[in-house]
């Protein structure tokens, strides 16, 4: 009897999901998984909003579906899209959120990313990215070699060791950075060449506002400085006949600060194992001191080029490496971004570059 | 102790800025000091619980009038406490749906915890605590995109900020007042301080450890600004085989809102048949019924929160409350020594 009365229990459980349609939960054929969003700026209150989601039916030509819609919030959009579409639209599944150059110069990108840190459905590791020009157009874009546009956006903006000169900012990076009064973030930058979309550049931010863009040299300098530890190989030019290509194989950075708001020195100390990839010049290489030259060479220039970054932050009043956390974290009371605008300008910085070629290769 | 405290905790002694994540140690001293009176006052009347302890120093009535009291605010806690989680599970796990399904659901559980009594609800925690201790794993996640330099200055606070993420967060940890009601039913009496502080530090550690994760992960806007900073915490984790971890975190957290409630509602049903001086089963029933009848009335936003934020406030000063009964106490064996 106990057990009838047990299978009689399972049964109902088991059966209540065949009960008819359900508006609030629809199956997951119903749903279009968004997985690839972009926005462009129209005027101030309203943008173009792009959604591209994969098409599971086998029967359908396309495997992507994309849809595009002018609306002044989020939200608005959404319902728009959902509109037009045979499918509700659900963005458990985002994994890339992408706008046009525009928008994040006119300052509106921090709404929409507050918006989607705000929705408890959007995973935090929703990439972002700015594109120059059209965004929608990377969307809608083909990709005939491509398996399918979602996947492809998805990989591109998936960090990979080559181009880790890139941030890969995701919604969490991008709203800490962006209310941290010591840093300003940075965003990979896209651009569309021969039809596909490629990482560039970096794009700046000072706050809510797009600044401006650092290239790719720029962008491994502030990587390294930021502590990350794997960081792309590089190209150094020593001179005009002397080239030489450095893979990292660990990176590591250190600061130190007197401590002193008034007059702020910091020294940077910059660790690099790194093996030698390929070198093309005069220097034979064959015995240790050539190869010590070559570190104090690649040394020299590196220092050199920090400098010259620093230089450029300066001119930009930004900082997104976060070169004051020394003194923050001996600094007693609120650290607001004025304290670190006015560091910036009045900072001395004492960069020291200490390479090591462990490796030079199987040849002699 | 663990419910919904720990996920807000974070965000709750925000005040304190990026040096809080030292504070739950803070709380587990207190915590461990505070227990000392309500042993001390326990072992004195190894029979009774508190609702009969209140009876024996304050006279038939005047007992009687403060267990009703705490009745209601106890009440009033476990309907705060099974609110929030659900108002969380709608945004997390079943967005575009009613409550009064899973509300259901969660309350006959609960109920059919405590109805075996201490022992079962006992054996549930022990099952919470392994079924639920594993998620630690998933900070990890966090402190991979984290700055370890966050966590210094040690002191960059004031007073005031300080008394007022005390006054947040302690709420975090209340719970182990009810020891004052299951002391009773302890085998091992006289082990009883060692054990619960081995629990508040077990629990503690927990706290501590998801602060220091917070601290590192998350800027200070952020802290202040996230409701639920651990649930962001989940939403961090990238496994390749399961999407949304924060989902099931967050469901995996039932277990831990389970124990406290059904420990809750088992103390409630004592205090009811304290006060009725027999003991019923329907007691129970009635106590779920009335706690998951306040959960349902739509209170206005302003009113739940204010009765909701000031119902933890009682829970201070239950733990204070062995204090003055130790005093009571004292003077008490002193006339009776002096009568002699």
């Amino acid at each position: 009897m106990k057990r009838t009365r047990g299978f009689l229990l399972v049964i109902c459980i088991l059966c209540s999901g065949c009960v008819g349609r359900n508006e609030a939960q629809p199956s997951l054929e119903e749903l279009a998984m968004v997985g690839v969003i972009s926005f462009d700026y129209i005027d101030d209150s309203s943008m173009n909003i792009t959604v591209i989601a994969p098409q599971p039916s086998p029967d359908a030509k396309e495997h992507t579906q994309s849809y595009t819609v002018v609306a002044s919030m989020v939200e608005e959009g959404l319902v728009q899209v959902s509109a037009k579409s045979d499918r509700m639209i659900n963005l458990s599944q985002l994994r890339v959120a992408l706008f046009s150059e525009e928008f994040a110069r006119k300052g509106k990108m921090l709404d929409v990313v507050e918006y989607f840190y705000r929705e408890a459905d959007v995973r935090e590791t929703v990439r972002v990215g700015i594109v120059k020009g059209n965004a929608g157009e990377v969307l809608t874009g083909e990709y005939p070699d491509k398996p399918n546009t979602n996947v492809y956006l998805n990989n591109l903006l998936e960090p990979t060791l080559f181009t880790s000169f890139s941030p890969f900012t995701d919604l969490h990076i991008f709203m800490a950075d962006a209310k941290n009064p010591i840093l300003s973030q940075t965003v990979p930058y896209l651009e569309i060449k021969d039809e596909l979309p490629e990482i560039t550049k970096i794009a700046l931010f000072n706050g809510n506002h797009m600044l401006d863009t650092l290239n790719q040299e720029d962008g491994k300098i502030i990587q390294a400085l930021s502590g990350i530890k794997k960081i792309a190989p590089t190209v150094i030019n020593l001179s005009e006949e002397e080239e030489v290509v450095l893979e990292f194989i660990n990176s590591k950075v250190k600061y130190k600060s007197n401590n002193n708001l008034d007059s702020p020195k910091v020294s940077i100390k910059l660790t690099l194992d790194s093996a030698l990839g390929e070198y093309r010049g005069p220097n034979k290489l064959a015995t240790d001191n050539d190869l010590n030259k070559l570190q104090k060479d690649i040394e020299k220039k590196m220092e050199e080029s920090i400098h010259e970054l620093i230089d450029k932050l300066k001119k930009y009043k930004v900082d997104p490496i976060g070169l004051f956390e020394p003194l923050r974290m001996k600094y007693h009371g609120k650290w607001t971004e004025e304290m670190t605008a006015q560091l910036l300008e009045k900072a001395e910085f004492e960069i020291t570059v200490d390479v090591d070629i462990v490796n030079i290769g199987s040849l002699k | 102790m663990i419910a919904m405290g720990l996920l807000s905790l974070p965000n709750q002694i925000s005040a304190v800025g990026y040096s809080q994540w030292w504070l739950p140690i803070l709380f587990g001293i207190i915590a461990n000091i505070t227990i000392i009176p309500m042993i001390w006052i326990s072992s004195k009347y190894k029979d009774h619980d508190l609702f009969k302890i209140h009876e024996i120093l304050f006279g038939r009535y005047v007992g009687k009038g403060i267990n009703v009291l705490l009745i209601m605010v106890a009440i009033l806690l476990m309907a705060a406490t099974i609110e929030r989680y659900l108002e969380m599970i709608q945004v997390v796990a079943l967005p575009y749906r009613t409550l009064t399904g899973p509300l259901i659901i969660f309350m006959i559980v609960a109920v059919l915890i405590a109805k075996g009594g201490i022992k079962s609800v006992a054996r549930f925690c022990i099952i919470t605590f392994f079924l639920t201790g594993p998620l630690v794993y998933f900070l990890k996640w966090g402190i991979a995109e984290g700055e370890i330099t966050h966590l210094l200055p040690l002191f960059n606070f004031t007073g005031k900020e300080f008394l007022e993420a005390t006054k947040q967060g302690y709420s975090t940890i209340v719970g182990y007042e009810l020891l004052l009601f299951y002391f009773p039913h302890i085998i091992h009496q006289k082990k009883v301080f060692m054990h619960a502080s081995l629990g508040i530090w077990i629990t503690i550690t927990f706290y501590t450890a998801v602060s220091i994760v917070s601290v590192m992960h998350f800027s200070v806007w952020q802290l202040e600004n996230l409701l639920y900073p651990v649930l962001n915490l989940f939403k961090y984790v990238e496994l390749s085989f399961i999407e949304k971890v924060d989902t099931l975190g967050i469901t995996f957290w039932v277990f831990l809102i389970l124990s406290s409630v059904s420990a809750y509602l088992w103390v409630l049903k004592e205090g009811i048949d304290s006060l009725r001086s027999k003991t019923h089963a329907i007691h129970l029933y009635v106590v779920a019924v009335v706690i998951a009848l306040v959960v349902y009335i739509p209170f206005s936003q302003g009113l739940e929160e204010m009765i909701y934020g000031k119902v933890f406030y009682f829970s201070y000063a239950l733990i204070l409350w062995p204090n003055l009964l130790c005093l009571l106490e004292i003077i008490k064996s002193r006339k009776k020594e002096r009568s002699q």
